[in-house]
């Protein structure tokens, strides 16, 4: 018995306690966030076209009788008892087994890539150091794009086992597009490991938050880079203008059209964790993590308890303010096509990056200082405005098509030579 | 190894969270196939054929491009870490690397294959409206004729 | 127990790196197991998934977390997708059912029994005596700059190599891209 208990103590380091402290704290957060991000969707939604949005549920329930209204936030919470009271069928011409993985991958995928953002910083314990993240894994931020790449297989899975044309075709849209974006995306990665000298998630918000002028958030020195990553952030999310996979005039649901209910919302769940996800990578690589200006360094690297609570606070508020952002573009921006689609990545955001890789490697070779990065990111942006149409160019492909019999149809020319 | 552990503990939380959603819903919910319900949803249209379509070959072709750029992108990590401390022969030594995967990319690029709509639909298209307009006239002389007025009275406009 | 209490002396978390190696290698053997039963060719790559994704595990346990996201990126996300790809352009029926010939399932186990026997020799003939645990890597921040120096200094042949062999591979996807233009 007493060895157990030594035994027990021996494994509950104070790191270990802060991981799992961590983990049950966001976890949380993060799934009841999720519901709250759907009613948020929907305000913002309703905002920009200019209607009121959901305000009818509070909290109530039918069991009391309340006057307040609250905003309509009982909406989440109705929405999720909806959702687990719904009938659950599965069709039986489905693949019964991939059929059920195919959400908990989605799931799995989407919730575990987040472990290595550093949500609180370091904290001062006794004579040790802890580090507030669900886990400290020294590859840092190129582990979110392992667990990223296997993220692929919640879509691919579902499509297939639902043995439905519209799920198979989504499926296959949806894979080729997260393939094609994750290419930039990790190049994009690459560059800001090469900037910083390490993948450590930690020393990247460290660096960018040690003040001064040469280190300020990677945004004033790459706002390229930083604009190329938010859209795959977007695509990686099949996120509106890129939500091919799902668009709705065509494939209906794409690859989760024959689900329903509670698996259904799994893969909702998934689309959002990995909003979060992508908001809290980019926050971290770009906007500094858990810094709270740029230049003036305010925030110390190491601190007590309520240091920790500060850095979460302002953490959260970017990654929600970026959320707020992918929910603007979604309902401002019109879908892609999926040939503009393919174009968008392989013809311009690629290049785009190996160049920038390249000018990133020169820069960081002859030690220029940092302000360099700004200069070349300029010089790609307006090169490729000029450069980019002397390139060879796949065929026209946005020709209006002749629709015979349509009063648009270009006859002019046909009726002169007839 | 205890980053390792504080991941399992993770994702048994996360595999938990599934497993019990799933299973408490699978008690509470109602369960009433019917004939209608449970046909492959095709926007009520009656199916046709298997849902195994063949598919195009050029999403194989993107997943091998991604296949190829990965491995690529995972070899120059450890090359971009100790670039900061070994500056001179990062450069030296990972500059061909890099160059070939330009040369590469400008060669895709040049052969056209980064294309997803690629050269055959451009070729047919004059075809394509001609055949219609031929098509038309066989058909339906009095269509063609209305758009030819038509046609003639928009230039007049313009 | 004593042995046990002496385990945590010399290593804190000791006591649950057993555990959690045989939770992982559970799931690596038990769905390498489900592959070679299953018939149905889509279930078998998914299965494949998780024998990467335990064997990844397993390489995390040992300190190699860079190695642990290579076979992560490449191999279950790159490789496999491709094979996924593949096996539904190629089979004609969604549920295409394998079925194996006795001639076959000698083969097989003739080749699985000769490949059990080949690891096994070269189990017992290794530097680590008596199946011991393997030697983790020592775990320390610098882990990806190792490898770099390394691919830099004593492994850049290969490292250039396979620069050359990735160009080959993209001028024959460029050309295979090339056929399907018609």
């Amino acid at each position: 018995m007493q060895d157990i208990i030594s035994c027990l103590q021996s494994i509950a380091t104070p790191q270990l306690i802060a991981h799992v402290i961590v983990i049950m704290v966001i976890a949380n957060l993060m799934l009841g966030g999720c519901a709250y991000l759907i009613l948020l969707e929907r305000k913002v939604a309703a905002w920009t076209q200019d209607r009121i949005g959901p305000n009818r549920v509070n909290f109530s329930f039918g069991l009391v009788s309340l006057k307040s209204k609250h905003f309509g936030l009982g909406q989440a919470l109705v929405d999720g008892v909806k959702l687990l009271v719904k009938e659950d069928y599965d069709p039986p011409q489905v693949d019964k087994i991939l059929f059920y993985l195919a959400p908990v991958f989605a799931v799995g995928t989407a919730l575990v890539g987040w472990a290595i953002i550093p949500w609180g910083g370091l904290m001062q314990w006794g004579d040790q150091t802890l580090v507030i993240a669900a886990a400290d894994i020294n590859i840092g931020i190129i582990y979110p794009l392992a667990i990223g790449s296997l993220a692929v297989y919640g879509v691919v899975v579902g499509g297939y086992a639902s043995t439905n044309k519209y799920s198979f075709l989504g499926a296959l849209r949806a894979t080729a597009q997260m393939l094609s974006y994750e290419i930039p995306m990790s190049l994009c990665v690459l560059i800001i490991i090469l900037m910083s000298g390490t993948p450590r998630a930690e020393d990247i918000a460290v660096l960018q938050a040690a003040g001064g002028l040469h280190h300020s958030w990677n945004i004033l020195f790459q706002p390229l880079l930083a604009v190329i990553f938010f859209t795959c952030v977007l695509a990686e999310c099949n996120r509106a203008p890129f939500d091919l996979a799902e668009s709705e005039q065509e494939l209906v649901g794409g690859y989760h059209t024959e689900y329903s209910s509670m698996k259904w919302a799994l893969f909702f769940l998934g689309e959002y964790m990995h909003m979060i996800t992508g908001s809290a990578m980019f926050a971290l690589l770009f906007l500094g993590g858990w810094d709270l200006l740029p230049f003036l360094g305010a925030l110390p690297a190491v601190g007590g308890i309520g240091l920790v609570l500060l850095k979460f606070a302002i953490f959260a508020g970017k990654v929600f303010f970026l959320l707020f952002v992918m929910m603007w573009i979604r309902w401002s921006l019109p879908r892609f096509r999926f040939d503009q689609l393919m174009r968008l990545a392989w013809r311009s955001l690629i290049p785009m990056t190996l160049i920038l890789l390249l000018a990133s490697g020169v820069i960081v070779y002859l030690r220029l200082s940092p302000w360099y990065f700004l200069l070349a990111n300029i010089a790609v942006f307006v090169g490729g405005l000029f450069v980019g149409p002397l390139l060879p160019q796949g065929p026209p492909v946005n020709r209006r098509v002749p629709l015979a019999g349509s009063r648009f149809s270009p006859l002019v020319e046909v009726a002169a030579k007839g | 190894m205890e980053q390792l552990l504080s991941l399992s503990i993770f994702l048994a939380f996360g595999l938990g969270f599934v497993f019990f959603s799933l299973i408490v819903g699978r008690l509470v919910r109602p369960s009433l196939p019917g004939r209608e319900k449970n046909s492959v949803y095709e926007c009520g249209e009656p199916t046709i054929g298997s849902s195994w379509v063949q598919f195009d070959l050029r999403f194989y072709i993107v997943a091998l491009f991604y296949l190829v750029f990965d491995v690529e992108v995972a070899l120059i990590y450890p090359w971009a870490v100790i670039f900061r401390d070994f500056p001179t022969e990062a450069v030296i030594l990972g500059a061909p690397f890099v160059g070939l995967i330009i040369v590469g990319f400008a060669y895709e690029w040049q052969t056209g294959s980064l294309d997803w709509v690629r050269s055959a639909v451009n070729t047919s298209l004059r075809a394509t409206r001609d055949n219609s307009m031929a098509h038309l006239a066989r058909r339906d002389p009095e269509i063609l004729q209305d758009q030819r007025a038509r046609a003639g009275a928009d230039t007049g406009q313009s | 127990m004593i042995v046990l209490a002496q385990q945590v002396a010399s290593h804190p978390l000791s006591p649950m790196q057993p555990l959690l190696f045989y939770v992982f290698a559970a799931l690596t053997v038990g769905s390498a197991w489900a592959i070679v039963l299953s018939q149905n060719i889509i279930r078998m790559a998914v299965y494949l998934l998780t024998t990467l994704a335990g064997v990844a595990a397993i390489y995390f346990m040992l300190n190699a977390e860079f190695l642990a996201a290579i076979q992560l990126i490449v191999y279950a996300g790159g490789t496999l997708i491709l094979i996924v790809f593949g096996v539904m352009l190629t089979s004609k029926n969604p549920f295409m059912q394998l079925v194996t010939s006795p001639l076959e399932r000698a083969l097989g186990l003739f080749i699985a029994a000769s490949v059990a026997v080949m690891a096994m020799v070269a189990l017992l003939n290794s530097p680590v005596p008596g199946g011991a645990a393997a030697p983790a890597a020592p775990a320390g921040h610098d882990h990806v700059a190792r490898i770099g120096r390394a691919l830099l200094s004593d492994y850049l042949v290969p490292f250039e190599l396979a620069a050359v062999l990735l160009l080959v591979v993209m001028v024959a996807a460029a050309y295979m891209a090339r056929r399907t233009q018609r």
